[in-house]
């Protein structure tokens, strides 16, 4: 049987003082180089479960290990995201005067590359999502599915072993939605990164080989697909 | 893309806000530079009136009539009293100046009588043809000043008493006794005057490394029964004073305007970090963290002001010189150019940068990535 790369025990997180339970005792392992979708209505608590295990916030109680790094523990968080963890958001939350290049440089900041080393590598990304002739274009004279493939880009810059997708297609028309997902689970096969994806849309969810439902901040379903 | 090249490129997003903040800051920066120019002006020009030339002090008879002459409502020395003075501890050179006021052309003007190789003569800035040659006893310079009130300019002839001379250059000191007064050389003033060996004051310039204090002490000790100094201690101590005040109301008016584009540099670094908060939420998902945004923002803001003191120093230097080419400065006195009132106009830009990004900066760098990114 494999290690998994994500343990969850009882973790537990309220805001407003306690009057909002974002999550109330989660139970969960993910094993490496899974395609898990997170399903859920808003306010359900996925993305605060996102959240958590991208280390973008703190649990209350309970536990929490991503590839092997205890994040109850853990003071460096920024460290560990930068090195394991690659996060595509809803809306792409690019910079806006920086070219493509330039925007998928940006994770590269923090660890000792060159300015050659980042451009190479940034480079190479652009071209596995397919718009190496878009390098100087700003986000601005993009199409909303090559921004969201430039983020992927970003994403994926720092060789990350998991990726967190909060509703990556949200505000994509269906036809560039589909291109996008095809485009994710690819990376996903041909890199072996875990990839986690956050939606309300359960065609999405199918696409994954394990679906996992949260409700009022609990697991209630949790299936395997067979894909 | 190097992590500078970042920043500047960040700076210049918004580019109308950007410009108008250097704008801001840059007329701080340029009241910085503009009142040290004119403050530096003002109190080398204090210390001209002061000293006689450019000598560190003069001396002047206590006696009256000590040779029987009394032209410039003072006491008069003899010659002699130049060799007793050059006898003194730490004194390099000591020259007699005979100063009269007389009708020329029937108008009263001061004439001074001065050696040829006194440094008052030499560092007279000559703005129209030269300085008196060598035992040249028929040359004169004139002040621009006095050019003006008689009608003179270079080789124009004078009638002084009974000879005649001829102005050989105009000269501009800054100083506008000097500049409404004729010199020539002191045997010629001694022949109008029938009075030869009679001097009006002694400058005197003292050894380098010697105190200006230790010198007039030492000759008043010796001498104080006859002849003194009137740069004294207290005069030094007046000039100090005025010194003093003279930049303290520029520091203060440098200070006042430095706080608005301090205060207007804040503003823009709390804008900038509240409409980019989701894009730092961003950066500290994929691993920035707080210094790193703390050095962003901090080098922004350094980048805006360092932008703000080049157009500010190049802003100050135009106003002084629109003011002295106005006339609005007058002969009274002219900017001083120091490497050291533009090294403080860089550090205050830079002390405007670090503490006016100092907070917006902290602001950003404390955002927990979460309520970054939820941020609308």
């Amino acid at each position: 049987m494999m290690t998994p790369i994500i343990k969850i025990n009882n973790l537990k997180k309220s805001y407003e003082n306690g009057n909002i339970k974002a999550l109330n005792g989660i139970n969960l392992e993910i094993e490496k180089g899974d395609f898990v979708s997170i399903i859920g209505q808003s306010g359900s608590g996925k993305t605060t479960l996102l959240n958590m295990i991208g280390a973008l916030d703190i649990a209350d109680e309970g536990s929490i290990e991503v590839s092997g790094y205890n994040l109850n523990k853990m003071k460096n968080l920024n460290k560990f995201r930068s090195i394991e963890v690659g996060f595509i958001f809803q809306l792409h939350n690019l910079i806006p005067n920086l070219s493509s290049v330039e925007n998928i440089e940006i994770p590269m900041y923090i660890h000792n590359y060159s300015s050659k080393e980042r451009r190479k590598r940034a480079l190479e990304l652009l071209d596995l999502v397919g718009l190496k002739d878009k390098a100087e274009t700003k986000p601005t004279k993009l199409s909303g599915g090559e921004r969201q493939r430039v983020a992927i880009a970003r994403a994926l810059v720092n060789k990350p072993s998991i990726i967190l997708a909060d509703e990556p297609t949200g505000s994509l028309d269906s036809k560039t939605s589909k291109n996008i997902l095809d485009l994710l689970i690819d990376l996903h096969e041909k890199e072996n990164v875990t990839l986690i994806i956050v939606t309300h849309d359960l065609n999405i969810a199918k696409l994954a080989n394990r679906e996992i439902e949260v409700l009022d901040g609990q697991i209630i379903d949790s299936k395997f697909q067979g894909n | 893309m190097s992590f500078i090249t970042l920043i500047v490129k960040n700076t210049f997003r918004n580019k109308v806000r950007s410009l108008l903040t250097i704008v801001g800051i840059a007329i701080g920066i340029a009241t910085i530079i503009s009142l040290g120019l004119l403050s530096n002006g003002l109190t080398s020009s204090f210390d001209k009136t002061i000293h006689s030339g450019d000598s560190d002090f003069s001396i002047l008879s206590k006696q009256q009539n000590e040779t029987g002459d009394n032209p410039f409502g003072t006491s008069t020395l003899s010659e002699d009293w130049l060799n007793k003075i050059k006898g003194i501890s730490g004194v390099k050179d000591a020259k007699g100046v005979y100063l009269v006021v007389l009708l020329v052309e029937n108008k009263p003007m001061s004439l001074g009588g001065i050696s040829y190789d006194d440094l008052t003569l030499k560092d007279n800035t000559i703005i129209n043809g030269r300085n008196i040659a060598n035992n040249a006893d028929n040359e004169v310079i004139i002040g621009k000043l006095a050019s003006e009130t008689l009608n003179k300019s270079v080789d124009d002839e004078i009638n002084i008493g009974d000879e005649r001379f001829k102005v050989v250059g105009i000269f501009e000191s800054g100083n506008s006794n000097q500049d409404d007064s004729i010199y020539t050389l002191i045997n010629s003033v001694w022949k109008i005057k029938k009075n030869e060996g009679v001097l009006s004051l002694i400058s005197v310039y003292i050894e380098k490394g010697a105190d200006v204090k230790e010198v007039t002490k030492d000759i008043e000790n010796k001498y104080g029964e006859n002849i003194s100094t009137i740069t004294s201690v207290s005069d030094v101590k007046r000039i100090a004073d005025l010194r003093n005040m003279i930049t303290g109301v520029s520091w203060a008016i440098s200070l006042l305007a430095i706080i608005i584009g301090g205060i207007g540099m804040i503003n823009t670094m709390i804008m900038i970090v509240f409409e980019r908060t989701r894009e730092i939420g961003v950066l500290k998902a994929v691993g920035w963290s707080r210094t790193d945004i703390l050095r962003m923002i901090l080098g922004e803001s350094l980048v805006l002001t360092l932008f703000s003191a080049i157009i500010g120093s190049i802003i100050g230097v135009i106003v002084v010189e629109a003011l002295v080419s106005a006339g609005i400065t007058g002969s009274i006195f002219h900017p001083v150019f120091t490497l050291e009132t533009f090294v403080q106009g860089f550090i205050a830009a830079i002390l405007v940068g670090l503490f006016g990004g100092l907070y917006p900066a902290l602001k950003a760098s404390k955002l927990t990535p979460t309520e970054a990114l939820r941020y609308e």
